[in-house]
């Protein structure tokens, strides 16, 4: 089943002889539940394509369906509400509320929502993440892998069924890369979800069930790995 | 259960992690508050005791007196709803005693009611058979006369009840007042005199009353009315508006400043939660709650702290004056603190609007990337080459960074201005009210003698001179045209010394002797309350103008954080760097405060106008306060930066760059 689909995407920035092509015709359709990487050089374009994929930056034309609405279409207020139900951002710089603890950071896009909390869900998350001892931490008090835990938290917690990751684990060191590798692909799974990774790491991305690369603001290539070329080295989760 | 449970209390969460800048923005409020209604109890403690010192000064408290009535005119005052009561009161005859006269007052209750300001001592009499009397006709009529003695006049005999205060104008004509009661008066005798009901119309009902007979007959106690009616005084009207539109002005300022930095320091976040799903307005929203909590924390203190001040200042009147429960001006108007607090509270809410629009509309890319805030300001490039040499490096770069940016160096700027503007303000309106002679009247002695002989020689004046200075209680002694103004040692015993001078100088020359003592007092006591009540309002102005640049400047340099980091890192010294902020500060207080004189000075200006009915003074520019303006400009600049620039010093460079 298609969940994602860009259809002629251009974005540039500046008027005339300034003009830059960040991204020039973009096609593209993600089904559900794939792991899809996107590689290229720093400047080509695929952080543009990320956030425009997450409604955080429209398009200069062309078109982008997620289920199957043109996302584009809506208001700013209900472009807000689409990220906050169906969309969950990792960045790269953690970006956590540094006077919110880690629980509070986790439910803060249910809070958007005016809902009240699943306990029974946050405390799963919290588990899974392996939180449970530092729940009541601030940001400050908690090292770089627990960070970017708790954002993959908080991307979990309205059940989102896309992942945007920019660079998850670019702030991170080899042991806490593996970590959040192996977390994003297990909840990833556990929960159907579907994810789209930027990286700069291609061992990373030889991890995902797709790969695609970006070259000035084109698609240059989109290669599907079968099962066996994927390296899934989520064993710790998969039981 | 420990989560929070709303998105809106992201503010007062951060309100609690930044406590050093929720307390500036709190004392910021507080301190509106506390001004707005401070004034506003001011004016009306004023207004009461200018009520009461126009009664005591007059001795009366009635607002209108009609001679030559008839019945017809009786009546349409005695059926007018808007009269709150009048009373009937007439003069009798002069009757000789001794060397001065006594004239003799007729009064019904309510006219005698109206008398009760006149008062020194005793009460007022209630029937035929008693009396009150000017002090100063005490050694005339009896010697060692008491009260609750008896004594004759004019063949009646009368109890004395009560002692009048002297006014000048009795003891100078030699005729004094002896008032006793009388029920019954005949149509068309003496006066009526009305009380007016203080909610009425004055103008309306004074106009009805000259439209039913002639204006000669009609005195109006203007003095009193005044008082009672400030409104009708245009003049006072205008100040009042425009000092508290400058406090509300500068309260804006304050506040928009605090809340632009609080949401200029969380950009990220806001992007952040922009980017995980929060509309605008759940954004401007967070900023709001944040403004409305601050508010309602800071408004109580605020109404308090004024009371305070008041039932400080009372307090230091009951010590400084000898009757000090004379000046109430303590009193707790709850429409004055409603409204002073509303006034607040919306200026608060206007004020934070604007930031939290501005927070609204940050976009969620931020959250990412910091390109967009670099890329948002426009730099005002400028021609002069690279850098020019003839001013040191840091110099240099503090005049580049303050011409950068027009905005935000105007927003830092204004709130110099606008505090240099209130102080010079108002210091020189005060100087200009105490220079005159709304306050003061230094003409006045404790003691005025008039010499009332016909053939005048210089020679006799000198002896007259020479005998006064013998007196004990006599501190000072000058000749001015045919009287001798005397200064006493101790005023508590004016009493004793004029009798002194009646029996010894009296005895030989024809004088009469005025005791000015009382009227002094109550002037004094007027102009002390007033002055110590204006300088204390001129603290409260400074105290917010300090809190005010500390705030802008502040954020006019934690604003930048990052780039003074990326300075430090390409090896710019710490002490060039302290060099360059506190140059950028002194360059604002400068600009700043200069531009806060001139427009002070227009501003002084245009109130003295607005009102030169209440002054007899010439307007000059007050170098004084804007000495004083400049120095300290120049001075809580220079303090405000050293804060910022100690976290600055303890700023991580490479993460104060990679970061926020």
């Amino acid at each position: 089943m298609e969940v994602v689909r860009m259809e002629n995407i251009v974005k540039s920035y500046g008027e005339g002889s300034n003009r830059v092509d960040a991204l020039k015709g973009i096609d593209l359709s993600i089904h559900q539940g794939e792991f899809v990487s996107i590689v290229g050089a720093s400047g080509s374009g695929k952080s543009t394509l990320l956030h425009i994929l997450g409604g955080l930056d429209s398009p200069s034309s062309g078109k982008v369906f997620i289920g199957d609405n043109d996302i584009y279409k809506y208001t700013d207020n209900e472009l807000s509400v689409f990220r906050r139900r169906k969309v969950g951002f990792i960045f790269q710089f953690f970006n956590l509320i540094p006077v919110l603890n880690v629980q509070e950071n986790i439910v803060l896009p249910t809070l958007l929502d005016s809902e009240s909390i699943d306990m029974e869900y946050l405390n799963e998350i919290i588990n899974v993440l392996g939180l449970q001892e530092r729940k009541d931490h601030l940001p400050s008090e908690l090292s770089g892998g627990q960070q970017q835990r708790v954002s993959i938290g908080r991307a979990l917690i309205n059940r989102p069924h896309l992942i945007l990751a920019d660079e998850p684990t670019g702030n991170l060191d080899t042991r806490n890369t593996k970590e959040v590798m192996d977390l994003l692909r297990f909840t990833a799974k556990k929960y159907n979800q579907t994810i789209v990774m930027i990286t700069h790491d291609l061992t990373l991305a030889s991890a995902s069930d797709r790969i695609i690369t970006i070259q000035d603001g084109k698609i240059i290539s989109d290669q599907r790995l079968t099962a066996k070329e994927s390296m899934t080295g989520g064993n710790d989760f998969d039981q | 259960m420990i989560l929070i449970n709303s998105y809106k209390q992201l503010g007062t969460k951060y309100l609690k992690g930044n406590m050093k800048r929720t307390i500036l923005t709190l004392i910021g409020i507080v301190l509106s508050v506390a001004l707005i209604s401070t004034i506003g109890l001011f004016m009306k403690g004023s207004q009461l005791s200018q009520i009461e010192n126009s009664k005591k000064l007059n001795g009366i408290s009635f607002h209108v007196g009609i001679s030559n009535y008839d019945e017809a005119i009786l009546n349409k005052v005695r059926f007018n709803p808007q009269i709150e009561s009048f009373g009937l009161m007439s003069q009798g005859d002069i009757v000789p005693v001794g060397e001065v006269s006594v004239r003799i007052n007729f009064a019904d209750h309510h006219a005698l009611n109206f008398l009760t300001y006149s008062l020194l001592d005793g009460k007022l009499p209630t029937n035929a058979h008693e009396a009150a009397i000017d002090s100063w006709l005490i050694p005339s009529i009896k010697k060692d006369l008491r009260l609750g003695d008896s004594f004759e006049m004019d063949g009646q005999s009368y109890k004395l009840v009560g002692l009048l205060n002297n006014s000048g104008f009795t003891q100078k004509n030699k005729e004094g007042r002896l008032l006793t009661y009388k029920s019954e008066f005949a149509i068309g005798e003496g006066r009526i005199l009305i009380e007016i009901n203080e909610k009425a119309d004055f103008n309306e009902v004074l106009d009805e009353l000259k439209s039913i007979t002639e204006d000669d007959n009609i005195v109006v106690n203007t003095s009193l009315i005044l008082a009672l009616k400030p409104e009708t005084n245009q003049s006072l009207l205008i100040m009042l508006v425009i000092v508290v539109s400058i406090v509300v002005i500068s309260t804006i300022v304050v506040i928009y400043n605090a809340f632009q930095i609080s949401v200029v320091e969380r950009m990220k976040q806001f992007g952040l939660l922009r980017s995980i799903g929060a509309t605008r307005k759940q954004i401007r929203q967070i900023v709001m709650k944040e403004a409305a909590v601050l508010a309602f924390i800071a408004i109580p203190i605020g109404v308090v702290c004024s009371l305070l001040a008041l039932a400080i200042l009372q307090a230091f009147f009951l010590i400084l004056l000898d009757k000090g429960s004379d000046v109430s001006f303590f009193n707790i108007d709850w429409k004055i603190l409603l409204t002073s607090s509303i006034l607040t509270l919306i200026t608060v809410l206007v004020s934070s609007y604007y930031p939290a629009f501005f927070a609204g509309r940050i976009s969620p890319l931020l959250a990412i990337s910091s390109r967009l805030s670099i890329k948002k300001e426009k730099i005002k490039k400028q021609n002069n080459k690279v850098l020019k040499k003839p001013f040191s490096f840091p110099l240099n770069m503090a005049i580049k960074n303050v011409k950068r940016n027009k905005n935000r160096y105007m927003v830092t700027i204004l709130s110099i201005i606008i505090s240099s503007v209130l102080f010079i303000t108002f210091s020189s309106l005060m100087d200009i009210a105490f220079s005159s002679k709304l306050v003061n009247d230094p003409s006045e002695s404790d003691l005025t003698i008039y010499l009332q002989e016909e053939n005048n020689v210089s020679s006799e004046n000198l002896e007259i001179l020479e005998h006064l200075k013998l007196i004990k209680n006599v501190s000072e002694v000058s000749e001015q045209d045919l009287s001798f103004k005397i200064e006493l040692k101790d005023t508590n015993q004016s009493i004793a010394t004029v009798e002194d001078i009646q029996k010894s100088i009296g005895k030989k020359h024809d004088i009469s002797v005025v005791n000015n003592f009382e009227e002094i007092k109550a002037k004094n006591e007027e102009a002390l309350t007033i002055k110590v009540l204006v300088y204390a309002f001129i603290v409260i102005i400074s105290l917010i103008g300090s809190v005010n640049i500390l705030n802008t400047i502040t954020i006019s340099i934690m604003i930048r954080r990052k780039e003074l980091a990326a300075l430090k890192s390409i090896g710019m010294a710490q002490k060039d760097l302290k060099k360059m902020i506190i140059y950028e500060a002194l360059i604002y207080g400068f600009s700043g405060s200069l531009q806060g004189i001139f427009y002070g000075c227009i501003l002084s200006y245009i109130l003295y106008t607005a009102a030169s009915g209440l002054f007899n003074v010439e307007w000059s520019i007050p170098y004084n306060a804007c000495i004083i303006t400049f120095a300290a400009a120049l001075l809580i600049s220079y303090l405000s930066v050293l804060l910022p620039l100690r976290r600055i010093q303890q700023d991580n460079i490479i993460d104060t760059i990679r970061e926020e």
